[in-house]
């Protein structure tokens, strides 16, 4: 009886094929010409050790062959009779009970390493135990040799993905971007963009992103490659989508996401990205965008989230991530030794695999830089009513860390809780921001709103104005989510605050006169109310085309395989999004820390995704 | 987009068990910058809806103007159609998500009816610097 073995990491498909009929292999799979580099016109035949150098040499001179030399225990190289393909010489080796096992000739290269002059620091795709430099996750750096993707040996087999569009559902992409423009989907005159924008923020048409997660996500996934410039993506020829539904805050809505979806579904899109996620409910309608992606036989790749939680646990899901669809791959962050990320979230039947996550360094939308108020005095210059001061504040009063702060009061007394606004009273700071020359605006704002005695109706807002001066004056416009309440319920006797938000300021970009404030307003049996303002940082965004950037998160494992799934559909064009999730989840590498952690213990494999052979169902196999 | 107002509520509550004063005198004094690298809601206390914004999705065959019978009183701003009978209403009065549900469940023209999520990028550490 022939031995079936399982198909290997290098010759898994002559294998498989010696036991099955050619019609089915067929099916099953592309032609083996285009699948693995060997010599045409040659096999190696490796007969069973009892079988005879006569016998051997009568079979090989049977299919009109010869035997160009015996190597060591049984293993022959073969020269086939002219004419004689290696498919039908292998079936015929493959059914003689003399022979163990038949393979081709096999060619190797040298391994492929890009020009790019960062790929060195590109220990996702070659960990040579490197050192990252200037890195920002500083445990594992530099890490372990070998734990990477192992994508040298799969460029070797397959570079260019362009014929698969891989749509990034994110804060949009800089399509410029020296690294990415030629990598970019063409979508005509219609979306002449490269893709739509479904944020609040700007054209529709333009899916340009204004805070730069978007670009690094798209470059994980098909960074131009070989081209000496900056870094290399798992694919070096792509095909990219770019499906703006996270604005300059990096959030986005539930209707946002599904309308890019719906989108990247209806215009060909046959892998999706998802960097993002949120807790909380089920989201059927997300879970719907899904299902519909499925249909269509759309891959679907997620991040599993940077909490540091087991999402499998009551109250930790996290979606998209916990959605069941068969066509959605969630991913875990692996740092630089394959250590599970000390941020990632896992869970063992939620989350599927594991992918570098740590210090990836890939293509940026621009220069990003902030700017952070001193709130003592030396900063930006605070206008108001009912005066201001400058003060600070004592731990525990806000929730998140202790510590003694240097804090902007409203009403103006540094030394609270001493004076507060009478009922009745309206209270307000504002600051001018000169932002002309920013693509790109984001506050990070913290604060709080004291209240020792209430009865009444009090409320608080956030607004700006794009020509200057008080915002609150005339009609303001609030930012969303902080417009007041017509009756806001004030908690008494407690001090109560306004969490850190981050709060787009796209209104203000490229604006040399815009300003922020902040109003509180007593009601009429009011008493003891005021603001205190802890945090006001600017983190500002300048658009270029040459800017690369270190990043950590799940959302950076997630491209990983994002551009993983779209090499594999470029490579086999008939495979469908299942022979996809399972060449993904069933080959990659058995790591210890994503053991009892996800669904298949397992870092991703390029190459061993690539040789990866979906066994056929439904055929029987002629074993001899 | 902000998390906006729901935090303002939920930090109340989360300080109710606090009985301290804020914004008074101490001698260790941390710069701003710090606080707000430091800061980051975990994640129950993030912000998980847009207040007032719901998905709202009609059984089949039924007429857009269901939508404002059954929730006019909760005065509609805005109706969007997102496609497959689903539309994003925006609301002057946000009753919760078991109030809508409760509506809907009244109503056989409403099929279904969610919260419009909010969900984040998920880069470690916060926005880049």
């Amino acid at each position: 009886m022939m031995k079936i073995i399982r198909p290997s990491v290098v010759a898994p498909v002559i294998l498989l094929l010696s036991i099955l009929t050619l019609s089915s292999y067929s099916a099953a799979a592309a032609p083996l010409e285009r699948r693995q580099a060997f010599v045409t016109g040659e096999l190696l035949v490796k007969f069973k050790p009892t079988v005879s150098t006569q016998t051997r040499q009568a079979a090989v001179s049977s299919t009109g062959g010869t035997v160009q030399a015996t190597l060591e225990r049984g293993l022959t190289h073969v020269r086939l009779a002219t004419g004689q393909s290696v498919d039908e010489a292998a079936l015929a080796y493959g059914s003689d009970p003399n022979v163990e096992y038949v393979q081709p000739n096999y060619i190797y290269h040298k391994t492929a390493v890009p020009n790019d002059p960062s790929y060195g620091q590109q220990w996702a795709f070659a960990n040579t135990a490197q050192t990252v430099t200037s890195a920002n996750y500083s445990t594992h750096n530099p890490g372990t040799a070998g734990a990477d993707m192992n994508m040298q040996l799969a460029w070797n087999q397959i570079t260019d993905c362009s014929s698969v569009v891989v749509a990034v559902i994110d804060t949009g992409i800089n399509y410029n971007h020296q690294d990415l423009s030629s990598n970019m989907w063409n979508g005509g005159a219609t979306y002449p963009n490269h893709g739509y924008n479904f944020t609040s923020e700007g054209a529709a048409n333009d899916p340009m992103d204004l805070d730069g997660h978007g670009t690094h996500v798209a470059g994980m996934i098909g960074a131009v490659g070989n081209n000496a410039l900056g870094v290399a993506g798992v694919c070096w020829v792509a095909n990219i989508m770019a499906v703006r539904v996270l604005d300059s805050t990096g959030s986005g809505t539930t209707s946002s996401i599904i309308s890019g979806i719906n989108f990247a579904v209806a215009n060909g899109a046959k892998v999706i990205n998802m960097s993002l996620g949120g807790g909380g409910s089920f989201d059927q309608a997300y879970s719907n965008a899904i299902t519909n992606a499925q249909s269509n036989d759309v891959v679907v790749v997620v991040a599993a989230g940077n909490d540091t939680l087991n999402n499998d646990l009551t109250g930790n899901a996290f979606y998209p991530c916990n959605f069941t669809h068969s066509n959605l791959i969630c991913v875990a962050a692996l740092d630089q030794s394959y250590a599970l990320a000390s941020f990632s979230d896992w869970g063992a039947t939620s989350v599927d695999v594991g992918a570098p996550g740590t210090n990836v360094l890939s293509s940026f939308a621009g220069t990003a830089t902030t700017y952070t108020d001193t709130m003592n005095g030396s900063g930006l210059s605070w206008s108001g009513t009912g005066g201001i001061a400058y003060g600070t504040t004592v731990p525990n009063t806000f929730p998140y860390n202790g510590g003694t702060y240097y804090s902007l009061n409203v009403p103006g007394v540094a030394s609270w809780p001493t004076g507060y606004a009478a009922a009745n009273t309206t209270v307000s700071a504002y600051t001018a921001l000169n932002l002309s020359s920013y693509d790109a605006a984001t506050l990070d704002v913290f604060g709080a709103a004291h209240v020792v005695s209430d009865s009444g109706a009090g409320n608080f807002s956030i607004a700006y104005r794009t020509t200057g001066g008080s915002p609150f004056s005339g009609s303001p416009t609030y930012f969303s989510g902080w417009s007041p309440a017509a009756t806001e319920a004030v908690p008494a006797t407690v001090p109560t605050f306004f969490a850190l938000d981050t709060i787009s300021l796209s209104v203000c970009n490229k604006s040399a006169n815009c300003s922020v404030g902040f109003q509180l307003k007593t009601g009429a049996t009011t008493t003891n109310l005021g603001m205190c303002l802890v945090g006001f940082k600017l983190n500002l965004l300048t658009l270029n085309n040459t800017t690369y950037k270190l990043e950590n998160g799940t959302s950076m494992a997630s491209p990983a395989v994002a551009g993983l799934a779209t090499m594999l559909r470029a490579y086999n064009p008939q495979y469908t999004y299942a022979d996809v999730v399972a060449s993904i989840k069933n080959s990659g590498r058995a790591v210890a820390s994503l053991s009892g952690k996800t669904t298949t213990g397992k870092a991703v494999d390029a190459m061993k995704s690539l040789a990866y052979i979906n066994a056929p169902t439904g055929l029987s196999a002629a074993v001899q | 987009m902000g998390s906006g107002k729901q935090n303002f509520i939920l930090g109340g509550a989360v300080l109710a068990l606090v009985a301290t004063t804020a914004c008074s005198q101490t001698s260790v004094v941390t710069a701003p910058s710090a606080k707000v690298a430091e800061l980051k809601p975990e994640r129950g206390e993030r912000q998980t809806r847009v207040p007032k914004e719901y998905l709202v999705t009609l059984a089949s065959g039924a007429d857009e103007k269901a939508l404002s019978e059954r929730y006019g009183h909760l005065g509609i701003q805005r109706i969007d159609a997102m496609g497959n009978g689903m539309f994003r209403l925006s609301l002057a009065n946000d009753p919760g998500p078991q109030a809508m549900e409760d509506l809907m469940r009244s109503d056989k023209r409403i099929k279904a009816v969610q919260p419009n999520f909010i969900y984040r990028t998920q880069r470690a550490g916060g926005k880049a610097e």
